[in-house]
């Protein structure tokens, strides 16, 4: 029998996240800082991918798959060919949405506060004198 | 197995799995050490000590005990013995204590042992609303070591004016007197000793919970023999401050709550455990524990021997009898700065939410009409924003999109989790998304919680920062206007009774030192003014007993015609597409421009 999965806090999650503590000036990308990792295989939409390339920062998410130990594993920048280009599509689709961080921590680039991430939910509360 | 029979257990299992989910408990489809097994908790009768028995032919094992739950938790030393376990016990029938009849056994994987908050809140719901217990508070050689400073002090304080024999126990007094007569103390005549030294590390924990406003100043030390009690009480709330606190030591008891209305609740009182009067069980309940030699636990199947019982009664003594720090009934103000509207938002807001998150998650599932059409008329593959998600209602609604929801409430968000939503947690005020980066947001049924205006605003401007210029935006807000077009809302349909409107306008109040009240609604009723407390009678859909209903009190601003799209015109680079009433809603569509 299948139980549902959980999904975790993914990367397309962090590509969207960045620090709003009062006074920081540049908060992103947050730092990530995993203690727990899940990579679950999910269906691969290769026009939904194309169109998330568009809508996310390229750089961060090379960055953020450096930060949980997955080096050399996308390009630099987005191939110019990128929609048509399947194996770079399937490469994104991987990191966008199929690792995921159950455990750790996002921290702000500039202020060093940390957000946790339990249970793969990001706690991005901030308290009365960040605000 | 036959197939029919094999489909049917199937879906017998996965449905008792959406239950336990229910309750907050994350399961695994692979093996882990922890194994949940439904139907074999104390509330479907299964005597625990043949359960232990039984868990523990697999492998070493711990049972955690979740009393009256329908289910039980072992947690076993790895996952080998926990898999064996949980194959093996799979299917297992065990006769029930009272009745002939067989418990069936379905066995689930844990992903992580219930976080104390799971079982806490669930064993909450069997206690009186702000009753807040914590087992295991000291440890043993801790319990010991007080028990014998209290021995020393009742043997040399005996017939000493702090100790007292009464009735049906013995007491110790400390800081100040209690007088008995008038159930409060003479604060001008504190006992110059002050509080024991030996509690001081004991005080220095409970301060740690967070829940005491201020360092305790008086203790009562009663100590209590087999057959003692306590008649049913409510501590004085004009000599004593907000929160009581009273630790256990020695024997166990049970301590029973009553109320007006209310049945009673009877709580046991593990020796070592803590507990913290806060609210409603504060102010509205009485407290008291019979006379008795015996006490009847676990429903009837266990009857245990009282012994010698001390319990340590923590007050904080009202210096300015005119700034009585609780009050019986509190009165609630509109707010008129930040500080206020922060700190009834969070009382009135949050913490209502996070209290009531599964009954409200079931009373959510179907998505309004008019916002899944929103949804479905934005370009394929868009990436929305839900603010204020709630327990995603509409981040499973539109597969062609990537939804993203947040929310305040750390209870709702783990119910998204649960329904397998990218879900995070945050305020609307202060959103952590990066500038433009959302195709689309959508902010159903929250602004009207913000209690100024500036707030609202402030969480506009927020929806209008986080998407793209071009960008759409859907918000709802809870309208004054109950009928639009002689048509009622469902909201008021639902009221069975016609309302007497004589009676709630009565109800409204009257400025009072140039300030305005909130005032309480009266549900499924036309509003009154534009800034009230909403009553949510919460179920508990756990407890079997009827007496599981409470009320809590969330704060709103429901929105006259016009207001909504008046505080967008006055943000720049916000364009009003449209604007219209759905059901009792104002609502509007924006564009970033």
């Amino acid at each position: 029998m299948r139980l549902s999965a959980f999904v975790r806090m993914r990367l397309i999650t962090h590509n969207m996240l960045t620090s709003h503590v009062k006074g920081v000036k540049n908060g992103y990308p947050l730092v990530i800082k995993a203690e727990d990792i899940k990579e679950q295989e999910t269906d691969f939409n290769p026009d939904f991918i194309s169109r998330m390339i568009t809508r996310i920062e390229w750089p961060a998410l090379t960055k953020a798959m450096e930060m949980i130990g997955h080096t050399d594993q996308l390009p630099e920048e987005v191939p110019k060919d990128y929609e048509t280009n399947n194996d770079f599509l399937k490469q994104a689709h991987h990191a966008l949405m199929e690792i995921e961080v159950i455990t750790g921590s996002l921290t702000c680039p500039e202020s060093g506060r940390e957000f946790p991430i339990a249970n793969g939910i990001p706690n991005m509360l901030l308290n009365e004198d960040e605000v | 197995m036959s197939e029919a029979l094999k489909k049917r257990q199937e879906k017998k299992k996965r449905k008792i799995c959406a239950k336990l989910q229910a309750y907050g408990l994350q399961i695994d489809c692979n093996p882990t050490s922890t194994v949940v097994i439904a139907n074999a908790g104390i509330g479907n009768m299964v005597c625990s000590t043949e359960l232990t028995h039984l868990v523990s032919q697999y492998g070493d094992c711990i049972l955690l005990k979740l009393d009256g739950k329908s289910y039980a938790v072992v947690q076993y030393k790895n996952t080998e013995s926990a898999k064996y376990a949980a194959e093996s016990l799979e299917g297992h029938q065990m006769v029930k204590q009272t009745k002939n009849e067989f418990a069936t056994f379905y066995c689930f994987y844990l992903n992580n042992i219930p976080q104390e908050d799971v079982i806490f809140a669930e064993e909450k719901s069997d206690l009186p609303n702000g009753l807040i217990k914590i087992e295991n508070f000291l440890n043993k050689e801790e319990e010991q070591a007080l028990i014998n400073c209290i021995q020393h002090d009742i043997s040399i304080l005996s017939n000493d004016h702090v100790s007292e024999k009464l009735k049906h126990r013995t007491v110790l007094h400390y800081g100040y007197k209690f007088r008995y007569g008038t159930n409060d103390v003479d604060i001008n005549n504190p006992i110059s000793e002050g509080l024991p030294n030996y509690i001081e590390n004991l005080l220095d924990r409970i301060m740690a919970t967070g829940y005491l406003p201020s360092r305790p100043d008086q203790l009562t030390i009663n100590m209590y023999e087999p057959g003692d009690g306590i008649p049913p009480h409510t501590d004085n709330t004009r000599s004593f401050d907000g929160v009581l606190s009273t630790v256990s030591l020695g024997s166990h008891t049970v301590m029973n709550f009553s109320k007006e209305g209310a049945e009673r609740i009877d709580v046991c009182v593990e020796p070592r455990t803590l507990f913290l009067f806060t609210g409603e069980s504060r102010y509205e309940w009485r407290h008291g524990i019979q006379q008795r030699k015996f006490d009847i636990l676990d429903q009837g199947k266990k009857i245990t021997t009282r012994t010698i019982r001390y319990s340590l009664t923590f007050r904080t003594v009202v210096k300015d009898a005119g700034k009585s720090g609780c009050t019986q009934k509190e009165e609630f103000l509109i707010p008129e700065n930040e500080s206020d509207a922060n700190s009834l938002e969070s009382s009135h807001v949050h913490s209502v939410y996070d209290k009531i998150a599964d009954h409200f998650s079931s009373t959510r599932e179907k998505p309004w009409p008019h916002v899944v059409e929103f949804l479905q008329s934005l370009p394929r593959a868009s990436v929305v924003l839900d603010v204020g998600c709630g327990s995603g209602r509409y981040l499973g609604v539109c597969q062609q999109h990537f939804m993203l929801g947040c929310d305040r409430s750390v209870s709702l968000i783990n119910i998204c989790k649960q329904k397998n939503f990218p879900s995070f947690v945050c305020n609307g005020l202060k959103l952590p998304v990066r500038e433009g980066s959302f195709d689309a947001c959508i902010c159903i049924a929250v602004i009207h919680h913000y209690a100024t205006e500036k707030r609202r605003i402030q969480a506009i401007k927020e929806l209008l920062r986080a998407v793209r210029i071009g960008g759409k935006i859907l918000i709802y807000a809870w309208a004054i206007e109950q009928t639009c077009n002689n048509v009622k809302s469902k909201y008021l349909k639902k009221n069975a009774v016609t309302s007497n409107q004589e009676h709630i306008e009565s109800d409204v109040s009257s400025p009072k030192d140039g300030k305005q009240k909130l005032a309480v609604h009266v549900n499924r009723t036309l509003f009154v003014q534009q800034d009230l407390l909403v009553p949510w009678k919460s179920k508990n859909v756990n407890s079997k007993s009827n007496n599981s209903c409470s009320t809590y009190l969330r704060y709103y601003h429901v929105f006259k015609e016009n207001e909504l799209q008046s505080l967008c015109s006055q943000i720049t680079e916000c364009s009003v597409l449209k604007s219209y009433h759905d059901n009792g809603n104002w609502c509007v569509i924006l564009e970033k421009v």
